[in-house]
């Protein structure tokens, strides 16, 4: 009778194991008007529970000008919310490297101009497809 | 640099023909001596046509060396040159001064542009397209200029827009 009851708890501990393995630190969506900072990854920013929280950039690449932007927000209101512009090619290439769950990290000077872009492109910040297929 | 080229050639033309036409006739004239009459006298109406003027290459004078040459053609080419190169310059001064007044009446005209958007609020995505165009447009301090106000007025709020 416990052996029973024993088979199918073991292998539900072990599924869970396996479901669950690997590392993962979200990062939730910061602003620090303060220190003119922004942070989060895309995924945690996407499956928040609110409907207001974002993060990313893009390019727009109007011929001879290519430009872009990084934007993050925590609120509808837009003391909740930041966007800087760069010209600097470097920082264009680091926006090509986002991915869909990329983190992504940049600051801004008093112009709005972003003075460093981040990303991170890492396994921890991948969402748990095995728990959102359940 | 096109007209420099073909102001180099003409005066290059002309002191070959000046210069370098005694010579031939020189050693023509020494060849003529071994050649039929006719020849020699077809031959010496050539060079004749091309003789310079007694000022330059005296007869019976030697030619100039190819040294004495090049830098005879370095003395004439100079003030052309320098001509040129003053007509360029003051070109190029023009063409500056031009083109900042340009740029500044499109700052302006985009300026005004992104003005009229934050007294409305909004800016929709095909204007916001189109306004980037525009900032696009001038040299990279007006791009600056613009990007940071139009940012600027998103962040503060009082214009509404998907960048």
């Amino acid at each position: 009778m416990k052996i029973r009851y024993l088979v199918p708890i073991a292998a539900l501990t072990l599924f869970c194991a396996v479901a669950t393995a690997g590392l993962v630190m979200p990062a939730a969506v910061t602003i620090d008007f303060t220190a003119r900072s922004a942070q989060g990854d895309m995924n945690t920013a996407r499956n928040s529970d609110d409907k207001v929280t974002y993060i990313g950039c893009n390019i727009a690449n109007s011929p001879g000008f290519p430009s872009g932007f990084c934007q993050a927000g925590v609120g509808a209101a837009a003391e909740q919310q930041i966007n800087c512009f760069t010209l600097d090619p470097a920082m264009l290439e680091a926006i090509h490297g986002i991915s869909d769950f990329s983190f992504v990290r940049f600051t801004w000077n008093e112009s709005f101009e972003c003075t460093r872009i981040y990303v991170s492109t890492q396994s921890f910040y991948l969402p748990d497809f095995k728990v959102n297929k359940k | 640099m096109r007209a420099l080229l073909v102001l180099g050639a003409m005066l290059l033309s002309s002191l070959v023909t000046l210069w370098v036409a005694p010579l031939l006739r020189g050693s023509a004239s020494s060849a003529n001596a071994s050649l039929p009459a006719q020849h020699a006298a077809s031959t010496s109406t050539e060079v004749a046509s091309a003789t310079p003027p007694a000022s330059i290459a005296p007869a019976g004078q030697s030619c100039l060396s190819e040294a004495e040459l090049r830098r005879v053609v370095r003395e004439e080419l100079a003030p052309l040159i320098a001509g040129l190169a003053g007509a360029d310059g003051a070109k190029s001064q023009a063409a500056t001064a031009r083109s900042a007044a340009d740029d500044k009446r499109q700052l302006d005209l985009v300026s005004q542009q992104l003005d009229r958007y934050i007294r409305d609020g909004v800016i929709s995505d095909a204007d916001m397209a189109s306004l980037q165009i525009e900032i696009g447009k001038l040299d990279k301090a007006g791009q600056r200029e613009m990007l940071s106000k139009l940012v600027g007025a998103i962040n503060s709020g009082t214009l509404h827009g998907r960048l």
